[in-house]
């Protein structure tokens, strides 16, 4: 091709930059249509870069070019200068008044800590590890779902799900206990039930209530294996058996999940006995 | 004319005549593995002027408020304020979406272009004496990098990072002794608070890039005086640069580049969607996203979580719970030597020369081989943070997946690392032939008219 022909690419592909660019802003003021400007986006810069690359490689001699490297180090001389003029300097400033020098650091050190201290303002200042241990349930806490409404127990069929809170603790004002408290309802066939001996009492006709949060890493246990009666995390997998209550068997969480005891009420509604016995959530050092 | 004039101008006032000659008279090398850099640089640019837009528009509260707009499946629905901002700029911002998702897909992008320069640097020595301290710069940058999104796609409000910042939160809770209380102050208390969103957004918007940015100029200002590392060739020598000089060459295949970032970023942007957060919906603390997946560069930590032992160590009343292993330990030995890699490989050779001219990828097997197993570990435990999707997409159990992961972990690494090592010396022993090395030079495969090769060899000189 000669160069004739080649500079008629360039300026063709540099025309497509321009006839795109003016289209893009009337795309932009009128439908601003995701995909057409995309597109004269695309080809705009596209064109750009097409017509830079063949100018570059077809239009300019091909000229390889080479540079001395020079060389990095400078020698003893000049690091024993460099050396020697801050060596000078800091026997001026020092020379036997080490003493001063630690008196000096001491000030520094001290003062680096001081202005620090405002940092402790970002965390609550109500802060405490025992934040970490209970929830909002409380003994006699009745069972509703996000939206206030009261769960009986005939509301729940074998298999069916309903995610709990203590009444009184929902809306958007609690939102932030809601994530804490949020509790799995399930019911099972009571004859299946394989609990330790001193939770019998805590799933009465096959209710059984767990915390919502994974012992692992904190998501919502969101998925129910009704076949297999398992409550399962969909983040990482974490699998727990709702006959053995709430005990892990598969996945990276090394404890099961806690389980609310609860019971039902003469009028059919469901109640906790107590918060939960253990500190729900994924595990920390302070925790036993 | 005006260029005289600007040039004296400057030099009046600043002497900068002979610095200027030298700079347009810089050589930079040829070679396309170079420009690997250049793209985390422009893609960089991109983030900061796609980042700035809608940082007008963005809203750091995570109060809620009622969304009203033309995603009629949300419309009047309680959502985070910052939720609602991100979702008008999606849809009731002209071109909003698209600057937003190409912001995303620069972040992608941005991030691989960094695993891939950092290949290159890895693979063929240009960490070495006199560039030890560059190295340790930019693996800072790339932890800055993965934080930098982290924080990015967390902003938004919606179900899916609501999920990673419970994570992230999990795994800092991990750490013994302090992981508790460094919760608390970095969320703000206990999770879920109401301070999250504009700490993340802060840390987004201006303490991480400014440290980026920061990180950056002096990578460059390092480069800029030691000069870039070269491969062996005709005239290359440990004592001089061979390539195209700043001006005019490489400027404009520069710009050329920069452009091209921008335009297929556009493409990325405008038609592949990204982070839909009007599909996974706004964040609420008791309901989860199925299947739930971070980006690609934060992948292999939620695949380590997902594949990690399930072991909790009781330690006299306190606890280190599961997430430490994978969340922390993992990256912390991974990273540490990443960082200590440069001394490592001087312990290991005794070789404290300066080295100008790259190493291929062969010349140090060993090097190929660790390099190659720890990449093939970071694949396959990113590929464990999707094993639901593939789980779902395969028809496998996906406790299967994990065991198959769990094992992939150890063994792939090993493995590929081995053939890396042997093919690596295998090649050495070619290349290190001066008949090997005269024989690959002379010689051209060609494919014949049956489909097979033939090997025509050029005439040994007279």
């Amino acid at each position: 091709m000669s160069y004739a022909k080649k500079e008629l690419v360039v300026a063709a592909l540099l025309t497509a930059t321009i006839v795109c660019a003016v289209a893009f802003a009337y795309v932009y003021a009128t439908s601003a249509d995701t995909q057409l400007a995309a597109a004269l986006l695309t080809v705009a810069f596209g064109g750009l870069a097409a017509a830079l690359v063949v100018w570059e490689h077809e239009l300019m001699p091909r000229k390889v070019t080479i540079e001395d490297r020079g060389s990095l180090p400078s020698g003893a001389d000049k690091n024993d200068a460099a050396s020697d003029e801050f060596l000078r300097g800091a026997d001026e400033t020092v020379g036997r008044r080490w003493w001063l020098v630690r008196v000096f650091a001491g000030a520094l050190g001290t003062l680096g800590i001081a202005v620090l201290f405002p940092l402790r303002s970002l965390a609550p200042t109500f802060a405490n590890i025992s934040d970490l241990t209970h929830t909002s349930w409380r003994r006699g806490s009745r069972l509703v779902r996000a939206d206030g409404t009261l769960v009986r127990a005939d509301d729940l069929d074998v298999n069916s799900v309903v995610t709990v809170f203590p009444e009184g603790h929902v809306g958007p004002q609690y939102a932030n206990d809601m994530a804490n408290d949020a509790t799995v309802l399930v019911r099972v066939p009571a004859a299946e039930l394989h609990l330790p001996p001193e939770r019998v009492g805590w799933a009465p006709q096959g209710l059984l209530a767990f915390s919502k949060v994974c012992t692992h890493a904190g998501c919502p246990v969101g998925l129910y294996r009704a076949a297999a009666r398992q409550l399962f995390c969909p983040c990482h997998q974490s699998t727990f058996d709702v006959l053995t209550g709430g005990n892990r068997i598969f996945g990276p969480a090394a404890r099961g999940l806690p389980q609310l005891p609860i019971r039902i009420d003469p009028d059919g509604t469901i109640a906790a006995l107590s918060d939960y016995p253990e500190p729900i959530g994924p595990g920390y050092w302070e925790r036993a | 004319m005006i260029v005289r004039r600007g040039v004296k101008f400057l030099d009046d006032r600043l002497g900068s005549s002979a610095f200027i000659k030298a700079a347009l008279h810089k050589v930079f090398p040829d070679h396309w593995s170079f420009m690997l850099g250049e793209i985390c640089l422009y893609a960089f640019i991109v983030l900061l002027l796609t980042g700035s837009y809608l940082a007008f528009f963005f809203n750091d509260s995570s109060a809620p408020v009622v969304y009203h707009g033309p995603y009629a499946s949300l419309d009047g629905r309680s959502v985070p304020a910052s939720f609602a901002s991100v979702m008008n700029i999606s849809f009731s911002t002209h071109l909003g979406l698209l600057i937003r998702q190409m912001h995303h897909w620069g972040a992608l992008v941005f991030a691989g272009a960094i695993i891939f320069h950092m290949m290159r640097i890895f693979f063929t020595g240009a960490f070495r004496k006199p560039r030890e301290m560059n190295w340790t710069i930019g693996v800072t940058l790339l932890l800055l990098a993965m934080g930098e999104g982290f924080c990015g796609y967390s902003l938004p409000g919606d179900l899916l990072s609501g999920a990673g910042i419970r994570i992230a939160y999990s795994v800092a809770e991990s750490i013994p002794l302090v992981g508790t209380w460094l919760a608390f102050f970095f969320f703000g208390g206990k999770f879920p608070t109401d301070v999250t969103t504009q700490r993340l957004f802060i840390l987004h918007v201006w303490i991480l890039p400014l440290a980026l940015a920061g990180l950056i100029a002096l990578h460059l200002g390092m480069i800029w005086r030691q000069h870039h590392t070269q491969f062996r060739g005709p005239k290359a020598t440990e004592q001089n640069v061979v390539g195209s000089s700043l001006w005019p060459r490489y400027t404009i295949k520069s710009l050329a580049l920069f452009s091209a970032t921008i335009g297929v970023l556009a493409l990325l942007g405008g038609f592949f969607t990204i982070n839909p957060i009007y599909v996974y919906g706004p964040f609420d603390g008791w309901t989860v996203a199925s299947p739930a997946q971070p980006d690609w560069y934060v992948a292999w930590l939620d695949g380590a979580l997902r594949i990690g032992p399930a072991l909790a160590l009781h330690l006299w009343g306190h606890t280190v719970p599961p997430a430490f292993w994978s969340g922390i330990l993992m990256p912390l030995v991974l990273f540490t030597g990443l960082f200590a890699w440069p001394e490592i490989e001087r312990a290991i050779t005794g070789d404290n020369r300066e080295h100008n001219l790259d190493d291929m990828p062969y010349d140090k097997p060993w090097r190929l081989g660790l390099g190659v197993a720890v990449l093939t570990f970071g694949t396959v435990i990113g590929f464990a943070g999707s094993d639901d999707i593939q789980a779902k997409l395969f028809h496998i159990d996906v406790e299967v997946l994990m065991y198959v992961y769990r094992f992939l972990s150890v063994l792939a690494p090993l493995i590929f690392g081995l053939i890396a090592v042997g093919i690596g010396y295998e090649l050495r022993a070619r290349f290190e032939s001066a008949a090997g090395r005269e024989h690959i030079r002379r010689a051209t495969i060609r494919r014949n008219t049956q489909g097979g090769y033939d090997e025509e060899r050029k005439a040994e000189p007279t």
